[in-house]
């Protein structure tokens, strides 16, 4: 195959019009293209994404006086990560968090924005698996947001329900229950927590307390499992509390509650695996350990 | 005055048919509506949402017009040679000048208020209430506008259209950097610390004109704010058009 001499180049020529109306093709096929990944730009872990989050000095440097849109379109990149219905099962502790990150930034760049705050009590703690980065940014929304009793009684939940300390806890449900606008069972809540550390009941009305305060779906099912799976266990704890007060000693297994007629039926264990009972102290359980023996 | 006056209504309704003025106020209320869009992709908070959007958009759009729209109508008058009828009439050139900017500034209002309307409505419809803040919100835009006209006027006096529009772009974002220069000027010496706290001193601090976030959260602002704000865009306005009829008047037109 022969080349074209350079000379015989030189005779086409390209007028402007056709040079515009090649660029106007190129570009119209350039976005067709475009929109056709953003189509199927579903959510893949790990190496498709650019985790990259940066500082809030800079963006605030840059951001000149449209610093609330720019935190708002991070926000975005947020609930549009989490939102995707793949994100649940395909997320890594990467993915977590990068999503902690830029929860970090949002609520950097606009401190008093709520929804970020409850994004981390009830997002990152429950589902992302990292409780201290949740206390972390919530701390911040406690100087931000003076007065919403919200933050602090998240903080206190934190505290209880992940990171296992009573007492911090019950700090931040007081400071909480003397907030405008909190709800009359926080002072008890408080006192319980604590006497009685660690005590199912309590477990029970401090989710009962959060469900009231979060809106989103995915969150509430969460939460919901895990109120369903404790009521289960405290149900059937008082089953064989009434069981030895009636007969003298503790059930040999649990189908001897229902046998013996003091509970109707074993309820079923939401997370797949079923309650335990060690009838030696009469502690009732379940096999999953609430979920947590499951994947992941 | 009168003279004033003439220079004013010729300037707002050139400034009013303008493409530039309407292509950027299209513009403006295509992206105003796009926050409608963007507040969906939020758990919560919608009302935020639209507000900041909205508000930032009306305020980019704004300075956007004061640059530019300002920029342009000094540079056509002196492309088109109109000047030399106007300035051949018995009008002072200061009073020319002032025509000039409060024609600007009409027309910057126009944009304004129409932009105001329609994120009123807007908010109004999609969250079912609306703030008295968010007009003042809106106001401190207007003013920063109104000083950004001021600034473009004073640059198109003496420099091209290019340079001029850059002149007043950069000048925007120094006034709203002034913290950040004080705070790296503190870190400097000598020259570079004093050129620094000099261009901070000089340039007016536009923050203090962002009442965006206080009306998105509702806060309550003092009279005395507003009423100071307006004092120190009207301080620097004045100084602002009289040292550009200084340089108009010493100006020789071929």
């Amino acid at each position: 195959m022969k080349l074209l001499p350079l000379r015989k180049l030189k005779g086409i020529r390209f007028s402007r019009v056709s040079f515009i109306r090649l660029a106007a093709i190129l570009l119209g096929v350039a976005l067709i293209l475009i929109g056709q990944r953003a189509g199927r730009n579903e959510f893949k872990p790990g190496s498709t994404k650019i985790y990259w989050v940066p500082k809030a000095n800079y963006i605030k440097t840059v951001a000149l006086e449209y610093e609330e849109p720019v935190s708002d379109f991070f926000w975005m990149k947020v609930t549009l990560t989490y939102g995707d219905r793949n994100f649940e099962k395909k997320a890594t502790k990467k993915d977590w968090e990068y999503l902690a990150k830029l929860t970090d930034l949002v609520t950097d760049l606009d401190p008093r924005f709520f929804i970020p705050y409850m994004f981390a009590a009830a997002v990152l703690s429950w589902e992302g698996e990292m409780p201290e980065e949740a206390v972390r940014i919530l701390k911040k929304g406690l100087m931000a947001r003076p007065n919403d009793w919200r933050i602090p009684f998240y903080l206190g939940f934190n505290y209880f329900y992940f990171l296992g300390d009573s007492l911090r806890a019950s700090q931040y449900l007081a400071r909480a229950a003397r907030l405008p606008g909190s709800p009359q069972y926080l002072p008890l809540l408080a006192v319980r927590l604590r006497s009685r550390a660690g005590d199912i009941k309590t477990s029970i009305r401090f989710l009962e307390g959060l469900l009231l305060t979060v809106k989103n779906e995915k969150t509430r099912e969460v939460i919901l499992k895990r109120l369903k799976a404790l009521k289960d266990i405290d149900y059937l704890q008082t089953g064989v509390r009434r069981f030895r007060t009636i007969f003298g000693r503790n059930p040999s297994n649990l189908r001897e509650l229902v046998s013996m007629g003091v509970i109707d039926s074993i309820p079923h264990e939401p997370y797949g695996g079923r309650y335990t009972y060690d009838p030696s102290t009469g502690r009732v359980w379940s096999s999953t350990d609430l979920g947590k023996k499951t994947k992941r | 005055m009168k003279s004033v006056l003439a220079i004013f209504t010729g300037t707002f309704k050139e400034g009013a048919r303008s493409r530039l003025f309407w292509g950027i106020l299209v513009f403006a209320i295509v992206m105003l509506l796009s926050s409608l869009v963007l507040s969906e992709f939020t758990f919560a908070e919608r009302y935020k949402i639209v507000s900041d959007f909205g508000l930032s958009f009306i305020t980019f759009f704004g300075i956007l017009v004061a640059i530019f729209v300002g920029v342009e109508l000094i540079h056509r008058e002196l492309d088109k040679r109109t000047i030399y009828v106007i300035l051949s009439k018995p009008i002072e050139r200061s009073a020319f000048v002032w025509g000039r900017y409060l024609g600007l500034i009409g027309v910057i209002l126009v944009n304004f208020v129409l932009m105001g309307i329609f994120l009123y409505g807007m908010i109004y419809f999609y969250a079912g209430e609306v703030n008295f803040l968010i007009m003042l919100a809106i106001y401190g835009s207007l003013l920063e506008a109104a000083m950004i006209t001021a600034f473009a006027l004073f640059y198109s006096s003496f420099t091209s259209p290019f340079v001029a529009a850059f002149a007043t772009l950069g000048t925007y974002v120094i006034c709203e950097s002034i913290d950040i220069i004080r705070a790296s000027a503190a870190k400097q010496s000598g020259i570079i610390r004093w050129t620094l706290q000099a261009i901070a001193t000089v340039f007016p601090d536009m923050s203090r004109f962002n009442l965006k976030t206080a009306a998105v959260y509702l806060d309550k602002i003092p009279a005395s704010n507003v009423l100071f704000m307006t004092l120190y865009a009207i301080g620097y306005v004045i100084v602002l058009v009289v040292l550009t009829s200084f340089i108009f008047d010493k100006k020789e037109f071929k």
